[in-house]
């Protein structure tokens, strides 16, 4: 599954860890979120889209693959 | 699964505990305390205390490396918990074919039954170590990714 947060997160200007505090996780959880190795459970996906106020569906796009 | 983990202190406590407990019991079994044990006249119940505290703490350690939580325990830490349960399972899983193929073909028998006993109870210790190890390497290797 691909993901924006990277995109959005610089777009709104806030640093890792900036965005890891904000919805309560580690860095670590979001590094790993951005580069894809880690997909992250509904209630994190939700907590992203309304930090950054936007759908889940802008953010997670599902591969061929999944 | 957090309902089950201790406060992050205790991974500290845990770091002290392990490799204390391991020490007076491995030292014990030495015999590297009857000197003194003999000296002070407190040859009994001395020596079984220190066996009993060495091997107490060793598993308090344990328990309190495996079950207490990290600084900010999230979905992420928890995902590679369940990991490291697998990976230590499978290791586990592993050693005991090796060790019933090797005594199988080989004829590799340990020397008596509780040679025996002792080589199950190391497997059970083997895959909380397993656990540790693989545990704490990938926290390790994850965090040392993240600063670069």
């Amino acid at each position: 599954m691909k993901n924006k947060v990277r995109n959005f997160r610089t777009e709104q200007g806030m640093t890792q860890q900036e965005l890891a505090d904000a919805i309560g996780v580690s860095r670590q959880t979001i590094f790993a979120l951005e580069s894809s190795r880690y997909v992250p459970s509904t209630i994190l996906a939700l907590k992203l889209a309304r930090i950054f106020r936007k759908k889940v569906e802008d953010l997670f796009e599902l591969e061929k693959k999944d | 699964m957090k309902k089950f983990l201790l406060p992050h202190r205790f991974k500290k406590m845990g770091l002290l505990l392990l490799p204390l407990g391991s020490f007076l019991w491995v030292a014990g079994q030495l015999g590297v305390f009857n000197s003194l044990l003999n000296a002070l006249g407190f040859r009994y119940p001395g020596f079984q205390l220190i066996l009993i505290t060495g091997f107490f703490s060793f598993l308090a350690g344990i328990y309190f490396l495996i079950f207490s939580r990290e600084k900010t325990e999230d979905e992420f830490i928890q995902h590679i918990r369940l990991e490291s349960f697998h990976f230590a399972a499978l290791f586990q899983l592993i050693f005991f074919v090796v060790l019933f193929l090797g005594m199988a073909i080989f004829s590799l028998e340990p020397g008596g039954e509780s040679a025996f006993l002792l080589l199950l109870a190391g497997s059970i210790l083997l895959f909380w170590l397993a656990y540790i190890i693989r545990f704490n390497y990938i926290l390790h290797v994850k965090n040392r990714v993240t600063r670069e």
